[in-house]
């Protein structure tokens, strides 16, 4: 009997040495990480920075603009020194949906108003590129980034309401609000970068919103919003929903001229969903 | 109605005087002497126990014991002693004014299966006629283990999980990130969770003084009141011993370097310490226990170091009729780092530069006094006053913005056996809780509690347990609520060998002052008070079989559900956000959530070979949900087990504990952050000499890293030295 309990307990030390032979250590170092380097292509810092940073954003767009989530995050990029800098941010594996170069004011909390540039999946027709960090693919590189210093560098305000009639399309991704200084041309793709600036936080799905923008005096002959739907993947793909139209001849694209330090107001746009076509 | 509350009053006042009366006449002693089998060396501390009574003895330095006062009859006397098998000697004859003598032997054994506990019933009962779901550590279970803390030793109970500090019952209280536990720790049946967060230390509870530890599974309200919602936790300390004993206990150890080159953090060895005295005796009628302990770290993590010191002292004195009074103190203080997660997954065992200044400390007293009177054979009533103060300061480098959080509690219990087959409990319960911090301003608010519990014995081997409470809790200037909580509970013995038991019963947890008034904001949170916060309340069902194989091998198979309600949780306005350095993170306490937690437990335990092999194992899984959304609970794993063999030969131990908890499905933080189950396995070996026992311990043997909550590293491979004597 004695002999019995002898072999059992041998056999349980047995497992339990066979166990440990495996040797699962649980966590191990794994750096997740984005890479890329920020060109920046036009422009100069304005005097009211405080510092910029590349944040890794997984859901876009954020349902709070003033208060994003982010799951990574660069930390300070040092500006000075060149128009080309590398960077690094340390993430979770998961997708990213916007990569994305923030300005800070330094009187103001991050705002994702302050964009200075954003990763486009590195083709210029792109609208925004997707990044896929997982255990395959710990370290994504070449997430690059051309900025724009003018995009913040700004002396006065255009601000207005934007109303919605009809049904939202179900599948709205988020909304474009542009300032140019010409009508871009579908044409050539291009021109939709050519705008002063331009915003994305509008809030979906309800029946008014209002926005303030940031813009260089000037001269301006077209605000447009523009529709993105889940699947749009480039950006011709746009839909244009409303505009600013002229108030002597409404149908036709308005003009506002805005002085330095001017707050130009009431440069409302009107959409009327009923009225439009989506792909 | 005054009439009718006389009338009452003059009922319950001719109950018991009766009952008085009754016994007052033919009374005789039972006297004897405790051996033990087959030594025949006199035990000491024996626990001697007349059925079907209050009366009973402990044997004195020689063995012997006196029981008084007992009404002439026939009596069933029962005897118990840790590290003995109980023994049960039936047909006590005791005859008007005379003494009976008895001789009782006790086996000694390491193990037993069927001890008494207390927290179920709030009397003594033994394990197999309980009717809810009950885990015991006994004393030599706690020795075996050298723990550092006492939390050490509950991850071995089945069922119970930690989070970092936080105690599991089931999965009962998650990770509630400052939001108090939805689990009652009682100290000696004293609730010893602070007043202002309803949170517990475990320092304050002396390792080396503790006798048994209950763990009572389910909701346990009908007799606890508030916070005993997932579970209650008894740490019963050991009374003073007959002859002058002083325990002595030192403990140092060593953390390994981290496996991964990029780990390392710093070139200083990193270690712990700690040292404990403890010396007992009695004089007379009159007992003390005085401990005295120390433990520092440097902690294997930036900034976890810490330098603990507890002080406790027990005093007891015994009246000639049985009665028995005790004066319980304790003091603790504990000073050090605050890891608050890692920044960089690089260096998880670093924090982040803004975060390295954090350090905090925490006193706690704790005194409670309570008189045991036995009126007659049938009555007896406990009377207790406790006092329970906690001061935290420097935290986050703000000492002057905390007070004392003080809570004052009392109680008058009552015991009466009217029938054979009848016992009842009942009382009430007082408790005056206050708070002042900077964050939360300065709050009092009182706890008042009427509760009574029935247990008929319908046949010798099927019992009924009906109870009820009802309590109000009251923040001054705030909201107030009343709750009811009643149970049933039933026990069935269809054979000698098996046990099955059902219970139902309600539990609830006040929201704490710290849950409704924390407001403040820092750099990166703003925290906004809650006054309206509700208690949260749960129902448990629970059905178990346990079943003897032989006398030294059992397996107990178990199901529970736990319906809860109003769950507090804090409302994280993001769900997934980095600890932002200009984001602002807003969070309040909310009555949130709907939540189901059911599952199956099975445990086994048992020795052969002559006591030289143990096995125990344990295994639970757990189904949880969130009622809303389908989801499971964050900080729940589906899967824990236990598995502790052991081998003693001559003079020589063995012990291997394997942990398992299944990876975390759910987080509140850091969704994307990898996360893997828990795997620990730590190794014991001891040593016997005389007096004198010597550990030698590998802790996470195979360097295992898993985290439990984000961000935070679980305690990784360190080794263990020890010497414990008893003189």
């Amino acid at each position: 009997m004695k002999k019995y309990y002898f072999i059992l307990f041998s056999v349980i030390i047995f497992i339990i040495i066979l166990i440990s032979c495996e040797i699962d250590h649980g966590l191990y170092p794994n750096n997740y990480l984005i890479k890329g380097t920020l060109f920046f292509v036009r422009g100069n810092p304005p005097d009211s920075t405080d510092r910029i940073e590349v944040f890794a954003l997984k859901e876009f767009p954020p349902k709070d603009p003033q208060n994003f989530l982010y799951l990574g995050r660069s930390g300070s990029i040092d500006y000075s020194e060149d128009r080309k800098v590398n960077y690094e941010i340390q993430v979770s594996p998961t997708s990213y949906q916007l990569i994305v170069l923030l300005w800070k004011h330094k009187n103001y909390d991050w705002n994702l108003t302050g964009i200075l540039g954003v990763f486009t999946g590195g083709d210029a027709s792109t609208f925004s590129g997707t990044v896929e960090v997982s255990k395959e693919n710990p370290v994504v590189e070449n997430v690059n980034i051309f900025s724009n210093w003018e995009r913040v560098n700004k002396d006065a305000f255009i601000s207005g309401a934007i109303t919605y009639e009809g049904k939202w399309p179900e599948d709205t991704s988020v909304l474009l609000l542009a300032i140019y200084n010409v009508k871009p041309n579908k044409e050539n793709e291009g021109t939709y970068f050519s705008f002063e600036n331009f915003d994305y936080t509008q809030r979906l799905f309800v029946d008014s919103s209002s926005y303030r923008l940031a813009v260089r005096s000037s001269v301006y002959n077209y605000i447009g919003l523009f529709w993105v739907g889940k699947n749009i993947t480039k950006l011709s793909d746009l839909v244009e929903i409303g505009f600013y139209e002229n108030p002597d001849k409404l149908g036709d694209p308005g003009t506002v001229e805005v002085s330095t330090a001017e707050h130009t107001k009431n440069i409302d746009i009107h959409v009327d969903f009923n009225k439009i076509e989506f792909p | 109605m005054r009439i009718k509350l006389k009338i009452q009053i003059f009922l319950l006042i001719f109950l018991i005087s009766s009952i008085l009366k009754a016994q007052a006449n033919d009374k005789g002693t039972i006297t004897g002497v405790v051996t033990e089998n087959p030594s025949g060396e006199k035990l000491p501390g024996v626990n001697i126990q007349v059925e079907g009574t209050v009366l009973g003895a402990s044997s004195d330095i020689e063995g012997n014991f006196v029981i008084r006062n007992i009404p002439a009859g026939n009596y069933v006397l029962k005897a118990t002693m840790i590290g003995h098998s109980p023994a049960r000697i039936p047909d006590v004859r005791v005859l008007p004014a005379k003494a009976t003598n008895i001789s009782i032997q006790l086996e000694e054994t390491t193990i037993n299966f069927d001890p008494l506990i207390v927290t179920a019933n709030k009397m003594q009962k033994e394990l197999d006629l309980i009717p809810n779901s009950v885990s015991v550590v006994a004393a030599t279970e706690i020795r075996d283990r050298y723990p550092l803390r006492v939390d050490q030793v509950l991850e071995a109970v089945p069922g119970v999980n930690f989070i970092r500090d936080q105690v599991n019952i089931r999965g009962s209280t998650g990770f509630t990130i400052g939001a108090a536990n939805r689990t009652l720790l009682l100290l000696d049946e004293v609730p010893v969770m602070t007043s202002d967060t309803g949170q517990f230390n475990w320092d304050l509870l002396p390792v080396l003084d503790i006798e048994q530890i209950e763990v009572v599974k389910g909701a346990g309200s009908a007799l606890w009141g508030t916070a005993a919602l997932g579970g209650v936790i008894n740490i019963i300390s050991k009374a003073p011993t007959e002859q002058g004993k002083t325990m002595i206990r030192v403990m140092a150890g060593e953390y390994d370097e981290p496996r991964y080159e990029q780990w390392k953090w710093t070139k200083t060895p990193l270690g712990f310490g700690r040292v404990d005295v403890s010396h007992s005796r009695k004089i007379g009628p009159f007992g003390f226990r005085i401990s005295l302990g120390r433990h520092v770290s440097t902690g294997y993590t930036q900034i976890s170091d810490f330098k603990r010191f507890n002080a406790t002292g027990k005093f007891t004195y015994k009246f000639k009729n049985g009665s028995t009074w005790i004066l319980y103190s304790a003091y603790n203080y504990n000073g050090g780092g605050i890891f608050v997660g890692w920044d960089n997954p690089l260096n998880p065992l670093e924090t982040s530069p803004a975060n390295r200044k954090n350090r905090g400390e925490i006193k706690m007293a704790n005194f409670y006094t309570r008189y045991n009177w036995i009126i007659s054979p049938k009555a007896a009533f406990r009377f207790r006053l406790s006092y329970l103060m906690t001061l935290m300061g420097n935290q986050f480098i703000q000492s002057t913005d905390f007070n004392p959080a003080r809570g004052l509690g009392g109680e008058i219990q009552g015991v009466l056996l009217p029938f054979s087959n009848t016992e009842i409990t009942y009382g009430c319960e007082l408790k005056w809780d206050t708070g002042s911090t900077k964050y939360f301003g300065d709050h009092r608010g009182y706890t008042i509690g009427l509760f009574g519990q029935l247990e008929y014995q319908i046949r010798n081997n099927l019992r009924l347990t009906p109870g009820l409470r009802y309590d109000r809790y009251k923040l001054i200037d705030g909201l107030a609520q009343s709750l009811l909580s009643p149970r049933m509970g039933i026990n069935y013995k269809p054979f000698e060998s098996t046990v099955l038991r059902a219970s139902a019963g309600s539990g609830f947890r006040a929201a704490t002052i710290a849950e409704r008034y924390l407001d403040f904001e820092t750099k990166s949170v703003v925290v906004e008070a809650n006054p309206d916060l509700r208690a949260e309340t749960s129902w448990s069902y629970d059905i178990g079989w346990r079943q003897y194989i032989t006398k030294n091998w059992f397996f107990e198979i178990g199901a529970f559900r736990n319906d809860f309600t109003d769950l507090i949780e804090i409302d994280l306005r993001q769900s997934e956000i980095q600890f932002a350095k200009d984001i602002k993170v807003a969070v309040r306490f909310k009555n949130l959530m709907e939540a189901r937690i059911q599952g199956l437990e099975f445990t086994s335990s048992g020795h052969w070979w002559n006591d030289r092999i143990r096995l125990q194992a344990t295994t639970t899984i757990i189904d949880h949900e969130d009622l809303a959304t389908g989801e499971p609970l964050t900080y729940r794993p589906n899967v824990i087990a236990y598995v502790n063999p052991s081998l003693r030969l001559g003079a020589w131990e063995f012990h291997a504990d394997y942990r398992y908890a299944s990876r975390i499905e759910k987080v509140k933080l850091f969704h994307y952050d990898d996360r893997v189950p828990q795997k620990v396995w730590n190794f014991r070996l001891i040593y016997h000499l005389r007096n004198i026992d010597f550990q030698f311990a590998i802790n996470n043997a195979l360097d295992y890293y898993y985290t439990q909550i984000e961000r935070t590293m679980g305690e990784i491979r360190n080794f263990t030295f020890g010497i414990t004597g008893e003189f």
